[in-house]
């Protein structure tokens, strides 16, 4: 089974992004905030330089990047999901 | 080890700057820096023809590169009639530093030929003067570092923008200053570089530029959904226009905002400051040099060759494939980082070494190309609109 590499930019984060293609069942593993190895399992297809969630998000819960706000979930994501444009909306250029 | 000003600020460089006060005076500058090789020559596409404000930006502008620290002394070429008046820019330089100004007027000297004779005995005189500096120890406190980013990709957000904020945070460390501008790129990071402002001032002129710029941009009917981050940017991974703007600002660290000043203008404090730029990389860098940086760091992902008449730029990418491809003008590969095989920590201070490498002379690629590229900003102008 393939390790995937990924980069958690801040430990506030609840997304990794990814440094390579992950697939379906593929593992991703990460430091945590008490800088401890975690590691999860990725529940679809992600391209390489996209998100994938390493915790459960709720729907309009924020979703952190960089220890700061990059956008709302729009649903619910479960951690392994990918996020991207179809359930993370930005709160910046939304009416 | 730098050249020691006697204002106090340090050069990395030491360029004598032939500088055409007008687009008329261009090619015969452009003459006189040939026949003198060891000089810099900065041509004025305008210099003319401007009004209000933006002849006003013009000025400040000229008068701040001919000011920067790099700069031993200048030669001003002119033609005599143009708005750009010699005798009020060589009067604001003087109030700012008391280096070698030397001004020559083709209609004065009496044409192409005479003007180009005298000035070549100047040069020369000039450079003569400049060959007897050396370098000796100084202050890296007095370093101010331009910053740019420039054909962004998804890696520059993921390592060469956090690579150069880790350095940018060591600089203002041991007391340097750091520059962060194009303003279109803050949009989306206002209301996280605003709490990270100094004092009330400063947070309020960081919500008039940036909020500011959104809401003319707006009111133009330019509207950001699906725009910014485009189709590209999302199929590289970027999903929101916060997310986008946060990889860029990443490149200036993560200390206080010190102060926000105006396009060209020198900072009054050190540390963190914002210069409000426009978001094209040429005219951006030019006023952060105006601005007094002797050093540029400029981060891009699918590489452009530009360099800097005044300073040093250290281009610095990511992107493994763009290296491959097209990697003859990077300086600074942190592939590594995207890769696996070197942590942003290690890079980072990789970086660093090599950005103390170049300010004791050693030479970027865009130097030893030779590229220079200047570009002064420019209000929008009124004529020819009425067709």
């Amino acid at each position: 089974m393939k390790k995937i590499r990924c980069l958690v930019m801040s430990k506030s984060d609840n997304v990794a992004t990814l440094l390579e293609e992950a697939k379906l069942g593929d593992c991703i593993d990460y430091l945590d905030l008490d800088m401890k190895n975690q590691n999860l399992f990725v529940l679809e297809n992600v391209d390489q330089y996209h998100k994938v969630a390493i915790e459960d998000i709720y729907r309009n819960q924020v979703i952190i990047k960089y220890g700061e706000v990059i956008g709302k979930a729009s649903t619910i994501i479960r951690k392994g999901e990918w996020v991207h444009v179809h359930n993370l909306n930005s709160i910046k250029t939304t009416d | 080890m730098a050249f020691q000003r006697t204002d106090g600020s340090i050069g990395i460089r030491n360029h004598v700057l032939i500088m055409s006060t007008v687009a008329c005076s261009n090619e015969t500058a452009r003459r006189i820096s040939f026949v003198v090789p060891k000089t810099v020559f900065i041509p004025n596409p305008k210099g003319c023809g401007q009004i209000g404000e933006g002849m006003e930006i013009s000025m400040r502008t000229l008068v701040g590169l001919a000011c920067n620290p790099n700069v031993h002394s200048v030669l001003l070429i002119g033609l005599g009639c143009e708005s750009t008046k010699s005798n009020i820019l060589v009067r604001r330089i003087r109030e700012k530093t008391s280096k070698r100004i030397e001004v020559l007027l083709i209609q004065d000297e009496g044409g192409v030929e005479k003007t180009t004779e005298k000035a070549v005995i100047l040069a020369n005189d000039l450079v003569r003067e400049m060959t007897l500096e050396n370098r000796a120890e100084c202050d890296l406190s007095q370093l101010l570092l331009a910053t740019n980013c420039g054909g962004s990709d998804a890696t520059s957000g993921l390592s060469s923008n956090p690579i150069l904020g880790k350095c940018s945070d060591r600089l203002i460390e041991i007391g340097a200053t750091v520059l962060l501008g194009e303003t279109t790129e803050l949009i989306g990071t206002e209301h996280i570089l605003m709490k990270r402002a100094k004092n009330e001032e400063t947070r309020k002129r960081l919500e008039l530029i940036i909020v500011g710029l959104e809401n003319d941009l707006v009111s133009l009917n330019i509207n950001f959904r699906g725009v910014n981050p485009g189709p590209g940017n999302m199929k590289g991974g970027l999903s929101t226009l916060e997310e986008k703007a946060l990889g860029g600002i990443s490149k200036g660290g993560t200390t206080t905002i010190n102060e926000v000043i105006r396009y060209a203008d020198k900072p009054q404090e050190k540390g963190l400051i914002i210069m409000d730029t426009p978001g094209f990389d040429i005219e951006s860098v030019t006023g952060m040099v105006a601005g007094g940086c002797q050093i540029c760091a400029f981060t891009t992902g699918r590489g452009t060759p530009i360099g800097n008449a005044l300073v040093p730029m250290i281009k610095i990418c990511g992107n493994r494939e763009s290296i491959r491809k097209m990697g003859d003008h990077i300086d600074f590969d942190v592939s590594d980082c995207i890769s696996g095989e070197q942590s942003i920590e290690e890079l980072s201070e990789k970086l660093y070494n090599s950005l103390i490498e170049v300010c004791e002379g050693k030479l970027t690629r865009s130097e030893i190309y030779g590229f220079g590229e200047i570009s002064i900003y420019r209000n929008s102008e009124i004529w020819c609109t009425h067709l």
